[in-house]
C-alpha cells in the first residue's frame, strides 16, 4: 500500500469536517472511490473522528452560575483577587519600606546586636581571669628572666611559655611557645653575684621584682578557659623593669655594671629610665590582648586590683591552708597549636580590624601573634647575654697582652711554620705547628656547602621555615653531599688512627714489661 | 445527555442569532444590567464546554467560566460589534483556558510528584474503557493540536470559528486538526485490535 503524501490526507480530513469546496469534494470522492489508498485512510480518519466524537461526556449543568457570576461582579471580588494576587509584591516592598524605615530612625541596630554577640563571646573567654602570677605561681627568678630574656613560663609543668619579641621590621609581638629560650635557672644569682651586692643590696634587687611582681600581676591574665589575656603595656613593664634595674645597679654598683655591660650600652641617660619606668607605672591601661584557642581579639577589661589584693591578704592570712588551697586550683594551661587552630577556620572576628591589628603565625612548636606597635619608646638596653659575655672580657683583654703569634711569610699563598706564645700565670707556654698553604677559594666554597646543608632556625623567615622545631637550632643533613665527600678520607685517617692505636698499645705493654720487678717477670 | 446536543444552539441561524445577541448588548450597554444574565444563561453551557475540552479538568471549569463572564462583563461596553458576540466570547474563554495551562505548567515544574502518578496511571493495563483510552491520548496532545480537534469534532466548529477563537490563520486550522488526528492515530497504535476495527 502506498503511502499517501500529507496534502492528500489533509484533504481527507478537511472532507470528514465538511470544509472543502465542491471541486475538491469531487476530487476526493473521485479519489476515494478509485483507490484503495484512499479509500482506507479515509476510513481510517472517519474512525479517529468518531472516536474523539464519543469520547466525551457533556457536563452536568451549572447550578446557580449567573447568580454567582453576579455576586462576584457586585461584591468586588475580583478587585480582590486582583490584589491577592499581588499580596506577595506589596508584603515586600511594605517590609522593605518598613525595614528602611527602621534602619534609618535605628541606624546603629545591628552594630548593637553585633556588639552584644561580641559581648557574650568575649564574657565567655573572659570568665574567672586570674593573674598569671598567682596561676602559674611564679618566682622572682622567672619575672627576672621576664626582664632578660621577655620570657614568661605560662604552665611549668607542660612546658609552656610566652615570649615577647621585636622582628626584623621592629614590629613588637608575642608568641606562645613549648621551648625556653634562658639558658640558666639562676640568672638572678649570676646577676647580683656579677655586680657584688651585698646583703641590703641584694633586697633592695628582690623589693625591685617584688614590686614589679604586684604591677605584672595585672597584666598577664589567664583562666580555665584556655584564655591568655595580655595587657598592651606589658611590654612597657618589661622594659621599665629592665629601666629600673639597670638604673639600681648604675647607681649601686657602677663600676661592676660598667665593666659587664658593653661600651656602646652605658649612654643611657639615667632621667629618660626614671622617666620611662614613671610612666609605664602611671599609666592605666585597660586594653588586653586576649588570645584564646579559637580566636584572638583585643578588648577592654576591667581587672579589679582591689578585689584580688583582698583575696591575696585572706590566702596570706590563711598560710596554713594556702597549700591546700593551690592544689584546690587546678590550673591547667595547654595550649596546642597544631594544624587544628586556623584563623580561617574561625569566622568569628571580634574586632573588625583583626587583620591590621595581629598577624598570627603558628607551627607545631608555637604561636606567634603580632600586635601593633607600644606607645612608649624604651631606653636602649642590653640583652642579658651581652651582659654576662662581657664579664670576661676584662680578663680575656688580660691574658691577650701576653699573647703574641708569628704568621709565617706569604701565608696562606705559601705555606709555613706559625709560633704562638702565651701566658698561664708566670709561665709562658710557646706552641708551634705547621700550616699548609690554603686555596681562599676552595676554602670559602666548602664553606658555603657546609652552609647550605644546615637547617638553621630562623625566626625571622618564619614563613619560608615552617616549623622551628622545639629546642633544635640546626640539625645536619647526614645525607648532605659534603660529608659523603668527606667518607672516604674520614676512613683513611681511621685506618691510619688504628695502625697507630696498635703501635701505642705494643709500646706500653713493653715498657710495662720492662718497668716490673724481676720477681713478677719470671 | 451528549455534547453533540448542545448543537442546538448552532441551529439558529447566524443572523438570528447575531441580531439576538447584538440587541441583549445594546441594551446592556443601555443600562439594562439584567441582559447580560440572559446573554450568561445563553452561552454558559457553550463556554463551559469549551473549558473542560481545553483544560480537561472538570473541578476547574466553573471557577473559569465564571472569570471569562466577569472578564465580559467588564469589557462587554468596549465591545465594538465587528465580529459574533461568540467569537469574541470563545477567544475570550480559549485565552483563560491557555493561561490556566500555562500556569499549570509552571506549577507542575514544582511538583512533579503529581505528573509521574499521573503518568503511572494512564500505563496501567487497568484502563480497558475505550472512551477513556481515547481521553487519555487526547490529553496527551499538545494544546496547539488538541484545542482545534475537540472545538471541531466536539462542539462542531467551523473551521473560520476555530480560526477566530484561537488566533490563527484557516490554512492552520486545517493543518492542526489533520496533524491531531494523525498523531492521535499513532498514540491509539496500540489498541488497535479494539478501537480502530
Amino acid at each position: 500500500m502506498k503511502k499517501l503524501k500529507e496534502k492528500d490526507v489533509e484533504l481527507i480530513s478537511a472532507y470528514l469536517d465538511g470544509e472543502l469546496s465542491e471541486n475538491e469534494i469531487e476530487f476526493v470522492e473521485k479519489k476515494i472511490s478509485e483507490t484503495s489508498d484512499w479509500r482506507y485512510k479515509f476510513e481510517e480518519l472517519k474512525k479517529i473522528k468518531k472516536l474523539t466524537t464519543d469520547s466525551f461526556s457533556t457536563l452536568p449543568e451549572a447550578q446557580y452560575f449567573e447568580p454567582r457570576v453576579m455576586e462576584k461582579i457586585h461584591s468586588g471580588n475580583s478587585t480582590k483577587l486582583r490584589f491577592r494576587k499581588w499580596t506577595p509584591v506589596v508584603g515586600f516592598t511594605l517590609l522593605t519600606i518598613g525595614l528602611m524605615l527602621f534602619l534609618k530612625f535605628n541606624p546603629g541596630v545591628f552594630d548593637e546586636l553585633v556588639e552584644s554577640q561580641k559581648t557574650k563571646i568575649a564574657g565567655f573567654y573572659q570568665q574567672n581571669l586570674r593573674p598569671l602570677l598567682y596561676a602559674a605561681n611564679l618566682t622572682n627568678e622567672d619575672i627576672f628572666n621576664f626582664a632578660f630574656y621577655k620570657q614568661l613560663p605560662l604552665n611549668k609543668s607542660s612546658n609552656q611559655y610566652i615570649q615577647l619579641g621585636t622582628d626584623s621590621s621592629g614590629n613588637e609581638f608575642f608568641e606562645i611557645k613549648k621551648s625556653s629560650d634562658v639558658p640558666s635557672n639562676n640568672n638572678l644569682d649570676r646577676f647580683i653575684s656579677a655586680l657584688n651586692l651585698d646583703q641590703a643590696q641584694k633586697e633592695q634587687v628582690d623589693s625591685i621584682i617584688t614590686a614589679y611582681a604586684d604591677y605584672l600581676q595585672s597584666q598577664i591574665l589567664v583562666n580555665n578557659n584556655n584564655t591568655v589575656a595580655i595587657n598592651r603595656n606589658l611590654w612597657n613593664y618589661n622594659k621599665a623593669l629592665v629601666a629600673d634595674l639597670y638604673a639600681f645597679a648604675s647607681k649601686a654598683k657602677g663600676k661592676e655594671l660598667a665593666e659587664i655591660i658593653p661600651a656602646s650600652y652605658r649612654v643611657v641617660d639615667p632621667t629618660t629610665i626614671e622617666r620611662v619606668s614613671r610612666e609605664v607605672k602611671a599609666s592605666n591601661n585597660d586594653e588586653y590582648i586576649f588570645f584564646a584557642p579559637d580566636t584572638i581579639f583585643s578588648g577592654k577589661y576591667a581587672f579589679d586590683k582591689e578585689k584580688l589584693k583582698k583575696e591575696m591578704d585572706k590566702v596570706r592570712e590563711n598560710l596554713d591552708n594556702l597549700e591546700k588551697e593551690k592544689e584546690n586550683y587546678n590550673y591547667n594551661f595547654n595550649f596546642t597549636s597544631d594544624s587544628n587552630f586556623n584563623k580561617n577556620k574561625y569566622s568569628f572576628k571580634f574586632d573588625t580590624t583583626w587583620e591590621k591589628n595581629f598577624s598570627v603565625k603558628i607551627d607545631s612548636n608555637l604561636c606567634r601573634v603580632h600586635i601593633p606597635k607600644i606607645v612608649v619608646s624604651p631606653p636602649n638596653l642590653p640583652n642579658f647575654d651581652s651582659i654576662f659575655s662581657n664579664m670576661h672580657l676584662e680578663r680575656v683583654t688580660e691574658m691577650m697582652k701576653d699573647f703574641t703569634f708569628e704568621m709565617p711569610k706569604d701565608f696562606p699563598q705559601k705555606g709555613g711554620e706559625f709560633k704562638m706564645q702565651y701566658k698561664i700565670g708566670d709561665s709562658l707556654n710557646t706552641f708551634k705547628f705547621k700550616m699548609n698553604p690554603i686555596n681562599v677559594d676552595s676554602l670559602v666554597k666548602s664553606t658555603m656547602k657546609v652552609l647550605d646543608s644546615l637547617d638553621i632556625y630562623m625566626p625571622q623567615k618564619f614563613n619560608i621555615n615552617l616549623d622551628s622545631l622545639t629546642n633544635n637550632k640546626f640539625h645536619f643533613n647526614f645525607n648532605d653531599s659534603v660529608m659523603k665527600w668527606n667518607n672516604k678520607e674520614y676512613k683513611q685517617q681511621m685506618k691510619e688512627y688504628r695502625k697507630e692505636l696498635k703501635k701505642l698499645k705494643e709500646e706500653l705493654k713493653k715498657r710495662e714489661k720492662s718497668q716490673l720487678p724481676d720477681t713478677v717477670k719470671s | 445527555m451528549r455534547l453533540r446536543n448542545n448543537k442546538k444552539v448552532l441551529q439558529y441561524s447566524n443572523s438570528e442569532k447575531h441580531s439576538d445577541d447584538f440587541s441583549l448588548i445594546k441594551r446592556f450597554i443601555d443600562g439594562e444590567e439584567s441582559t447580560f444574565s440572559v446573554l450568561m444563561t445563553k452561552h454558559k453551557e457553550k463556554v463551559r464546554n469549551i473549558i473542560y475540552l481545553t483544560i480537561g479538568d472538570v473541578n476547574n471549569v466553573d471557577d473559569l467560566s465564571q472569570d471569562v463572564f466577569i472578564t465580559v462583563y467588564k469589557n462587554l461596553t468596549h465591545f465594538r460589534f465587528e465580529c459574533q458576540f461568540t467569537t469574541w466570547l470563545y477567544r475570550i474563554a480559549v485565552n483563560k483556558c491557555k493561561d490556566y495551562l500555562r500556569k499549570m505548567k509552571v506549577r507542575n515544574i514544582f511538583i512533579p510528584m503529581r505528573e509521574s502518578e499521573a503518568e503511572a496511571i494512564y500505563s496501567t493495563n487497568e484502563i480497558k474503557e475505550e472512551k477513556e483510552i481515547v481521553r487519555k491520548a487526547i490529553s496527551k496532545l499538545p494544546d496547539k493540536l488538541r484545542i482545534p480537534l475537540l472545538l471541531k469534532d466536539i462542539e462542531g466548529f467551523s473551521y473560520q470559528e476555530i480560526a477566530e477563537s484561537v488566533q490563527c490563520e484557516l490554512g492552520t486550522v486545517k493543518s492542526r486538526i489533520y496533524r491531531a488526528r494523525e498523531y492521535l492515530r499513532k498514540l491509539l497504535k496500540p489498541y488497535e485490535q479494539e478501537l480502530l476495527k
